[in-house]
């Protein structure tokens, strides 16, 4: 969620109040990125569809989504999707992704990812982005929305191009190979 | 997408179902995890040995935010975590940690090693203390001699050492 603070600002020319929007969220970090830990969640996604099968990422996904992720599955249980779109925006932020996010005055929103960074560095590890990669996204959105009154859908138009809408009832989600 | 800085806790809930499979299945996921691993440092430790490993570890103390305390002589690597990156996330955390969370890294990191022909043992804390500590050896009567030390301290420890 964004919390905003009027703040002095020095602009040469005396100061100016400004409101400063920061975001506040359950889990917001900094510092360095070690993005080889995208390698290691796709393995991590491929090792258990391949011995345990797809219901086993559902769970572990479902877990993610609704315990790690409380915070924006609560939030939005109480129709708040603030969280939601900070978690989204910050991270795609940080890890330097290319996105356009339309908000609307309800809550929902639209997200096109133009350049994923997780995808982009799964491909400079020489990993194949395939089906495995496609349902990561899409159990871990179905989780965050568990028993809200909202569905987060997650397409995926082509490489490393993507869209998500957060809608009212459950979401749809698809992919360019089906 | 999950976010990298969010993938321990990912892990920490992957830990946990698989540990609800029964024994063994944690420990064949951290061998994959290692066999994944491989390709970001087996070489180097091969070629460059306790200086490559030096180089490895510097680079994720760097990435992944540790406060670690690396030390290298002619014939030890030392790495002395003092606050845990991963452990710790996975403490600040909504979800309940997995009680075996700290043995991964010794479940991937050790088999690595022992690949490239060197001794390593470690020492984790309790699983709610994010700081263990770590010997790697050229040497194995100087690992052996390390592991008498900690079995002396009456101090938990793991190695590649038979």
């Amino acid at each position: 969620m964004y919390q905003y603070h009027k703040r002095d600002i020095d602009t040469g020319k005396g100061l100016s109040t400004a409101i400063i929007g920061i975001i506040s969220m359950r889990y917001q970090e900094t510092g360095e990125l070690h993005k080889d830990f995208h390698g290691a969640t796709l393995m991590s996604v491929n090792y258990i569809v391949k011995n345990y099968g797809v219901d086993a990422l559902r769970e572990i996904l479902f877990h993610t989504g609704t315990a790690v992720y409380r915070e924006i599955n609560q939030r939005l249980k109480a129709g708040d999707t603030s969280e939601l779109i900070g978690f989204k925006e910050y991270f795609l932020q940080r890890e330097g992704g290319k996105f356009t996010m339309t908000k609307h005055d309800n809550g929902l929103f639209e997200l096109v990812v133009t350049e994923c960074p997780m995808e982009k560095h799964l491909k400079s590890l020489g990993m194949a982005i395939d089906e495995n990669f496609y349902l990561l996204n899409k159990f871990l959105n179905e989780a965050l929305c568990h028993d809200t009154p909202y569905g987060l859908s997650y397409e995926q138009l082509a490489d490393g191009v993507s869209r998500e809408c957060l809608a009212f009832g459950n979401g749809g989600s698809s992919h360019a190979t089906q | 997408m999950l976010p990298s800085d969010h993938f321990v806790r990912f892990y920490n809930e992957v830990f946990k179902f698989l540990e609800a499979q029964g024994p063994g299945h944690l420990e064949k996921y951290w061998l994959e995890i290692s066999r994944h691993q491989e390709r970001h440092c087996l070489e180097l430790f091969k070629e460059k040995g306790l200086q490559g490993m030096y180089d490895y570890w510097e680079h994720i103390r760097i990435e992944e935010n540790c406060d670690m305390t690396l030390n290298l002589s002619d014939d030890c690597l030392t790495l002395k975590m003092n606050k845990c990156p991963s452990l710790s996330k996975v403490l600040d955390n909504d979800a309940t940690p997995s009680k075996r969370y700290c043995d991964h890294c010794a479940g991937w990191i050790i088999p690595v090693i022992d690949k490239a022909g060197y001794y390593c043992v470690t020492a984790p804390n309790k699983p709610d203390i994010p700081t263990c500590d770590w010997w790697i050896y050229a040497d194995k009567t100087k690992a052996q001699a390390k592991t008498q030390e900690l079995r002396d301290k009456n101090i938990k420890f793991k190695s590649n050492i038979d």
